[in-house]
């Protein structure tokens, strides 16, 4: 019966897809929503370059970026080069990548993020950019309070600062300390990176394998997420990803937020010059010992798909172009605001000191890469975000937190790995 | 019943019904605001009154498009549909036998399935051969309507004497003819609860085309405005006015035909 | 017979090709797959594992409860509802009632996703508003609540449907014989004896087609759960079908959701068959 409806099917269904020899379109799909106007200007520039080459830009993402790929893939519509959020996702579609080894593009990968991109020793995703994870915070609230954040160096200095600024809410203007947005359980698992990710080392690979999810630093998790629920503002989690950014942060009515510098471009098209003179960003104090640093990796990797063979010359073209040619680097470094996941570059073109001190954090050998993009599919948003924020909310206990969560982060790796 | 009881009770009636017809009103109203009217009062007019939402919503909707997509799926399901299970029906109604009983029930089990208890499979079978667009879309709506379609129309026929169908046999006409020129007028009521009933589910609905059909070029009007309402980033002036404007083909078909479309979703029921 | 057999086969083959294809075949491969780890690119035999899982997975026994919980009282709610507005537009026959007919069923006309996120502007912004003019605590942060957000999807529910239901019970209530009515006004029958004597023994038909069509249905709500609160808070608000949904198409645990989806349709061919069971007493 199955393979008759099979025939059938396949008697119905018929591609249509013509494609002349002169003219490319290539399909790009974005997981990126914040960056997609100037995607479409890169290659709105790349087409005036080569005329025979258009590229269209799909953009999914805010949660429903994998199920609109899958759609994609399932429908027989793969695109040519796609926006990759992490191994599990990878993984998902290894059998659709190629190998970008021999790219120009892939030479000058920082060493580091190299391995996010690894599926079965081939090279499938190249990383977009290097971003930083840890305390954003507002420089002219921290200095009306009289803080100098460059002498925070431990957990108990960054505590004496945040019940410092609580309890000056009045005088400085600010609603709470933090404005974490606990309604987003990206944000959640990207703040649940800084306590997951030193045990890997910045192997994602073995992180991504990993069968169980790991509480070595379980204690300063906790307390950290004590803090916050203490010290944010309320109902916490009614607090969403834009107000916290473009309205309690931009408006210095928190001191802090959790987030990286994805909310640079935000931030200064709100007020130009805003980045240099307001914002900084401070470590998570997890081993607090003093080796602290903020963390630095790439949440999304750029994967080209051999669906269409006769579009992925033109697909590697432009990634090279993208990653290689000084006009595509001025639009990703001045608009994206992207600090760029290459090694052997020019620090003193970034245009403002946070991208500059990111760009050397991410490239020096002491570098650690966040991992909750390897946490398995679903796993975010249906798992570690709801218990986190039941946590917050005190519904349950921090006991029954662990457990839950790792018994669902084991049974999901293991449907995923087909074990 | 005392004049003036009347007339308390038809205020009272008056009053639960504005109640009961309020959210449309607020949608209407703040949709015909900018994002601070809706700030400063979102249950009644403010001072800044705009048509402008309706514009930016149209066009982020790519509403022509939606609408006619919307269309052509609901026109072609309801075509499809309609023809298939009026035929089946009208032979099970004239032929008694086991296999007609066998279909009987392989309609009323079939109904019992849930959607979402079949959509992974389902899924997976049409996206093995790729084949997940507009067309299968169609197939598939016509699978899900079908047993519910014959059953009502079997009750139909049932109520058409067989004398008409023996009238025509003498005069010579084939099963076929009769059916197209005698007997499928004859139960044009029931005709119309079908499609009326199909089109209101498929014009309306999300999940199945989520599944199908979410690519560019082929979105509904509930698909746009799910993945619309995500852009629209809590501007609510826009989300609304894009409500608005994916009500109102639905709500104008509705008071053209009123008393019809009531009928039919109660016989739909109690059939 | 005045139908031939290849002819009869030519009226009903093209239906049972697309009940087979659409329903049944899929049906069959889902009972399969529930005993798979299916993750929609590979999948291994793996016996009853799916279901072992699934009755410890507290998400999903969540999501269960509260899909029985949402089911049982959106009935019951639906249901007075939808009697009181039946009884209020078969009281008299004029043009005001004519036009509540209309504005109670009115709501039905529209998409799960459409409203949704009606409602999702009503239980944020408008609510917000009251609070706020009133200073009533009662209406802050409806959605941001397990308990509240559970019963803005009822009152969503009860929004929807109760125009529905009400043309149900206006169907059988019409269907009882003027002249009975007449007669009991002529013995001096107050309106409540009429209702509870004459009126209600009549509806009982009614009343098992209505409940069954509002459980039917509550059970595999999704589009307004997903418009409305998406599960939120933290999960609190997902019903089953959305359960479902997520487990299959956010997760790829594919075996594991159609197990789910089994289970489902178990509770729906349970219900409908006490339906059945039910109006077949009646009838006898």
């Amino acid at each position: 019966m199955l393979s008759l409806s099979l025939i059938v099917l396949t008697c119905c269904s018929f591609s249509s897809q013509k494609e002349k020899n002169s003219k490319i379109t290539l399909n790009f799909f974005n997981q990126k929503p914040e960056i997609t106007t100037q995607y479409q200007k890169l290659a709105r520039m790349y087409h005036a370059k080569h005329p025979n080459v258009n590229i269209q830009i799909t953009t999914s993402g805010q949660g429903g970026g994998a199920a609109a790929l899958q759609a994609k893939f399932a429908s027989g519509e793969a695109p040519d080069i796609i926006m990759l959020g992490g191994l599990p996702e990878i993984d998902r579609y290894k059998d659709h990548l190629i190998n970008l080894k021999d790219l120009k593009a892939s030479k000058n990968i920082v060493p580091n993020l190299v391995s996010g991109g690894i599926s079965n020793k081939r090279m499938v995703g190249i990383p977009v950019d290097l971003e930083a994870y840890g305390w954003s915070y507002n420089k002219a609230v921290f200095a009306k309070a009289g803080i100098d954040a460059s002498k925070i160096k431990n957990y108990s200095e960054f505590l004496k600062a945040v019940e410092k600024l609580n309890s000056e809410k009045k005088k400085i203007g600010i609603n709470a300390v933090f404005g974490f947005n606990g309604a987003d359980t990206n944000s959640i698992a990207s703040v649940s990176a800084q306590f997951t990710s030193l045990p890997y080392n910045n192997n994602l690979v073995k992180a991504f394998k990993s069968k169980t999810f790991p509480w070595k630093y379980e204690k300063q998790m906790k307390k950290y997420y004590d803090l916050v629920k203490k010290y944010n503002v309320q109902p916490i989690l009614s607090v969403k990803y834009d107000p916290s950014v473009q309205d309690l942060f931009f408006n210095g009515k928190v001191a802090m937020i959790p987030q990286g510098n994805w909310i640079i471009p935000t931030l200064d098209g709100l007020e130009k010059g805003y980045v240099q003179k307001n914002l900084g960003m401070l470590p998570f104090f997890v081993k607090n010992d003093g080796t602290d640093r903020i963390l630095t990796g790439s949440s999304w990797y750029l994967g080209i798909t051999k669906d269409h063979p006769k579009r992925q010359k033109a697909a590697k073209d432009f990634i090279n172009w993208m990653y290689t040619s000084k006009e595509a680097e001025n639009v990703i470094i001045n608009e994206m605001r992207f600090v760029p996941a290459t090694k052997n570059f020019d620090v003193s073109r970034l245009p403002d000191d946070l991208s500059k001190q990111i760009y050397r954090i991410g490239t020096s050998k002491k570098a650690q890469s966040p991992v909750h993009k390897q946490y398995p599919n679903g796993f975010t948003n249906q798992a570690l975000g709801p218990y986190i924020q039941r946590y917050f909310v005190n519904g349950i206990s921090w006991k029954e937190l662990k457990k839950e969560t790792s018994a669902k982060y084991r049974q999901l790796r293991e449907i995923q790995s087909g074990e | 019943m005392k004049k003036s009881t009347k007339i308390l009770l038809g205020f009272l009636f008056g009053i639960i019904a504005l109640f009961w017809f309020y959210p449309f009103i607020i949608v209407i109203i703040n949709a015909l605001k900018g994002k601070r009217g809706i700030f400063q009062n979102p249950l009644w007019f403010t001072r800044d009154f705009t048509f402008a939402n309706f514009k930016t919503a149209y066009q982020a909707l790519d509403f022509t498009n939606s609408f006619f997509n919307s269309l052509i799926i609901t026109v072609a399901s309801v075509i499809v549909i309609t023809l298939v299970s009026a035929a089946a029906a009208y032979a099970l109604s004239r032929v008694k036998g086991p296999f007609s009983s066998i279909l009987y029930y392989l309609c009323a089990g079939t109904m019992l399935i849930p959607f979402q208890s079949i959509m992974i499979p389902l899924l997976s079978l049409f996206g093995k051969v790729n084949f997940l667009n507009r067309t299968s879309l169609v197939i598939m709506n016509t699978g899900l309507s079908v047993s519910l379609s014959i059953i009502l129309f079997y009750g139909a026929f049932q109520g058409v004497s067989k004398t008409l169908d023996e009238a025509a046999a003498l005069d010579g006409a084939y099963p076929f003819k009769t059916f197209v020129y005698i007997i499928f007028p004859a139960v044009s009521p029931m005709t119309g609860t079908v499609v009326i009933l199909n089109a209101m589910k498929i014009w309306n609905d999300y999940l199945l085309p989520s599944l199908v059909v979410n690519k560019d070029g082929m979105y509904t009007i509930p698909l746009k405005m799910y993945a619309f309402f995500g852009e629209t980033n809590s501007q609510w002036q826009l989300a609304l006015a894009g409500l608005v404007l994916s009500m109102v083909p639905i709500i104008i078909l509705f008071l053209l035909l009123q008393k019809q479309v009531m009928t039919s979703v109660t016989e739909g029921a109690i059939k | 017979m005045l139908i031939k057999k290849h002819q009869y086969l030519a009226f009903v083959l093209p239906a049972v090709f697309f009940i087979l294809l659409i329903i049944v075949v899929p049906f069959l491969i889902g009972i399969y797959y529930s005993f798979t780890d299916s993750n929609g690119l590979r999948s291994s035999f793996i016996g009853w594992k799916n279901f072992e899982v699934l009755f410890q997975d507290s998400t999903f026994l969540q999501s269960f409860w509260l899909t029985v919980k949402f089911s049982f009282v959106s009935v019951i709610l639906i249901n007075l509802v939808g009697l009181a507005f039946a009884l209020i537009v078969t009281s008299h026959n004029n043009r005001l009632t004519k036009s509540l007919r209309t504005i109670f069923f009115m709501p039905n006309l529209i998409g799960g996703i459409l409203l949704g996120f009606i409602w999702q502007f009503i239980f944020t912004s408008a609510f917000q508003a009251i609070a706020a003019a009133f200073h009533l605590d009662f209406f802050k942060g409806w959605l941001s609540n397990p308990s509240t957000g559970f019963w803005g999807i009822v009152i969503l529910f009860v929004w929807q449907m109760s125009g529905y239901i009400m043309l149900i019970y206006v169907s059988f209530l019409n269907a009882i014989p003027k002249n009975t009515i007449q007669a009991a006004v002529l013995d001096g029958a107050k309106a409540t004896q009429i209702f509870f004597f004459i009126k209600l023994p009549q509806l009982a038909p009614a009343f098992t087609i209505s409940l069954f069509l509002t459980l039917a249905n509550s059970f595999k709500l999704y589009e307004q759960n997903l418009a409305l609160t998406n599960g939120g808070p933290y999960r609190s608000t997902e019903m089953i079908s959305m359960y479902i949904y997520n487990t299959a198409f956010v997760n790829f645990q594919q075996g594991y959701a159609q197990a789910a989806g089994i289970i489902l349709f178990l509770c729906v061919t349970i219900v409908s068959f006490i339906q059945l069971a039910l109006s077949r007493k009646q009838e006898g």
